[in-house]
């Protein structure tokens, strides 16, 4: 479980990005949602250890995590995805995995991993990975090698980024898939409607406050309804 | 360390994999050594013939018949462009005579006093008044300047040889002792006294260049444009990161530095057979010294590796990480410029261990054969320490979120 205790986080001229948030992570699908410049990506980057808050705790299964770094907390299973996925000219697929893993896979091992995200590892498995990919194939091949980590908690930061329709309609049957088959916690920070409407649970940050948190059905209804009228216009933006 | 592999094999496959990388790293650096030699050599070459073919011209004031059929049967008198004038006719044009001069329109004024003749006369009869010859030539002009050295030695000097025969009889007579001097020096050394003096500042100056150019991209490139970051939050321990980066660095350098300096070696000739003898013959190192300038250049690449990768992990882009690099290039080049007009003086065992013109010291002396083998160690171990320096201060610097990820 991921426990967040008075986290705040500041910049120069002490303007405050986040403010006291306080939140518990026990599992499950989560997104976080808001309007722009709320502290959404920034509470991501907090939590994997990227930025570190001005003040507050971060306990992962009890352990106060707050002062490891970013290699320390991937060790004890936080994995981050940023907005837009990274080309690794020189790396094949099957050389990303091996990394991720720590060890030489099987075939197979590999097979099921690409085949979690829609792609297929006789394709894929020795491409290298550059230019010649989709942002799509690369969002995917990203997500293989979180899913290749096998961790506890995997966040991605607007995986929509720079991702077209068709691409994005695999994303989300990515993301139903491992909503499905994935043991930990997955964090998604999105303004997209489909991907709001796959989570367990929604969390609204809004000029760096948390607002709002609750099951999806009772958060999604509210955001839907209006009752935020700067977080629902950012949703129908992009609906 | 298999991590370390994967990572040096994915910045090696970087290069490998890209013609215009390889082309930018490998191949224009021999074309511009071969080119830029080949044209010296053929520059100089073509600048000696043209003195040598060119037509001197000369004014010689109040001559002598003996001075003319000296003259007339000289070497340069058959190619010369020469004109007799009187003490008179010389007064009347003597500021166009001398302007030509400081123009280069003529080479030479020869002027012999006017009484020259009679005085000359005296003197072979055992006078004891020499006669007085005043030369005027442009200094800082090849042709005048070479006018004045083959009047000198073709004409002068026969017509000095001529007066003192004509009152002594046997010259041999006005000889004290005789002068018999031998050149006494290793033959490899006059060989590769050019190379010498070339190639400590070429090889500090381009390892420099080629870990330039792959290791600015390799760090400050990948954190411009996401890449290292995304391989940091991997569980991938962060001096796997560094020195499978770090590795590949100096191997593409190495590569790098070899390359040149096989080319340069080659096109040595090019440039020494135009110039005529500039002590570069046959240049040949033994195993020995093939070793030693091979450990000097690896270990100096290792510090290079160090300089760079650290600049690069400080900048926050590529951008950065180039104008920071600038200032040191140019500190490189001056160290390297420092050991090419050195005199025969030793320099102090210190002075080898100063990364950089240590190494350079040691390439000089090791094409001298005058590298001893404590300067060979002082050089090694002085660089190598300042570059393990480095590189753990890379590896502290890999640890910072804030210069990792620009947060």
């Amino acid at each position: 479980m991921l426990e967040l205790k008075n986290i705040s986080y500041d910049v120069e001229d002490n303007k405050e990005i986040l403010k006291d948030i306080n939140l518990k992570i026990d599992g499950g699908f989560v997104a976080i949602t808001g309007p722009n410049g709320g502290g959404k990506s920034t509470l991501a980057k907090v939590i994997a250890g990227i930025i570190k808050p001005t003040s507050g705790q971060i306990i992962l299964d009890g352990e106060d995590i707050t002062d490891l770094n970013i290699t320390e907390r991937a060790k004890k299973g936080i994995s981050f995805a940023f907005q837009t996925p990274v080309k690794f000219k020189g790396l094949t697929v099957k050389d990303l995995l091996k990394l991720s893993m720590g060890k030489n896979a099987s075939f197979n091992e590999e097979c099921n991993i690409l085949s979690s995200v829609g792609l297929c590892a006789r394709d894929y498995i020795n491409r290298e990975v550059n230019a010649s990919l989709s942002g799509g194939e690369l969002k995917r091949i990203e997500i293989a090698m979180i899913l290749a980590r096998g961790t506890k908690l995997s966040i991605f930061d607007e995986p929509e980024a720079g991702i077209d329709l068709w691409s994005f309609n695999s994303l989300i049957k990515v993301f139903e898939h491992m909503r499905e088959t994935v043991k930990g916690t997955i964090v998604i920070i999105s303004h997209q409607e489909r991907i709001l409407n796959t989570a367990d649970r929604i969390i609204v940050l809004k000029e760096g406050r948390l607002i709002k948190e609750g099951a999806r059905d009772e958060i999604y209804g509210e955001l839907l309804d209006g009752v935020d009228s700067g977080v629902c216009n950012r949703l129908e933006e992009n609906i | 360390m298999n991590k370390t592999i994967l990572i040096a094999k994915k910045e090696l496959f970087r290069i490998f994999s890209d013609r215009k990388m390889i082309f930018s790293l490998y191949i224009l650096p021999v074309i511009i050594v071969v080119a830029i030699y080949s044209i010296m050599g053929q520059l100089i070459g073509s600048m000696s013939k043209d003195i040598e073919e060119h037509n001197a011209v000369i004014t010689v004031v109040n001559p002598t018949d003996e001075l003319k059929d000296i003259i007339s049967s000289s070497e340069m008198g058959k190619n010369a462009d020469i004109t007799f004038v009187t003490e008179d006719e010389y007064n009347s044009k003597k500021a166009e005579i001398e302007d030509g001069i400081l123009n280069g329109d003529s080479d030479l004024i020869v002027y012999l006093d006017k009484d020259f003749g009679t005085v000359a006369d005296s003197y072979v009869a055992g006078g004891d008044s020499l006669p007085s010859m005043k030369i005027y030539y442009n200094s800082t002009e090849n042709y005048s300047s070479a006018s004045y050295s083959n009047f000198g030695s073709e004409v002068v000097d026969t017509y000095k040889t001529t007066l003192l025969d004509s009152r002594y009889g046997d010259l041999s007579m006005l000889n004290a002792f005789n002068v018999d001097s031998q050149v006494i020096c290793k033959e490899e050394k006059a060989n590769m006294e050019f190379l010498a003096m070339m190639l400590p500042y070429m090889v500090v100056m381009m390892l420099f260049a080629g870990v330039m150019s792959v290791g600015v991209d390799a760090i400050a490139g990948e954190k411009e444009r996401g890449t290292l970051s995304s391989m940091l939050i991997s569980p991938v321990k962060r001096s796997e990161i560094v020195a499978g980066k770090l590795i590949a660095m100096a191997i593409l350098s190495i590569i790098s530095a070899v390359v040149y300096c096989v080319a340069m070696i080659l096109s040595i000739p090019n440039i020494t057979g135009g110039a005529g003898n500039m002590g570069a013959g046959n240049i040949s190192f033994t195993v020995g010294q093939m070793l030693q300038l091979v450990a000097i250049m690896v270990v100096l690449v290792y510090f290079y590796v160090g300089v760079i990768g650290l600049i690069a992990t400080l900048s926050p882009n590529t951008r950065a990480a180039s104008s920071a690099i600038s200032p040191i290039y140019i500190v490189i080049i001056i160290l390297g410029m420092m050991t090419m007009f050195r005199t025969g003086g030793t320099n102090s065992i210190g002075s080898y261990f100063i990364p950089v013109y240590g190494s350079a010291l040691a390439i000089s002396d090791l094409c001298n054969l005058e590298l001893t083998s404590v300067n060979f160690l002082a050089s090694v171990l002085g660089t190598l320490a300042c570059g393990i320096i480095l590189t753990f201060v890379v590896a502290k610097a890999f640890n910072s979120e804030k210069l990792m990820f620009n947060a």
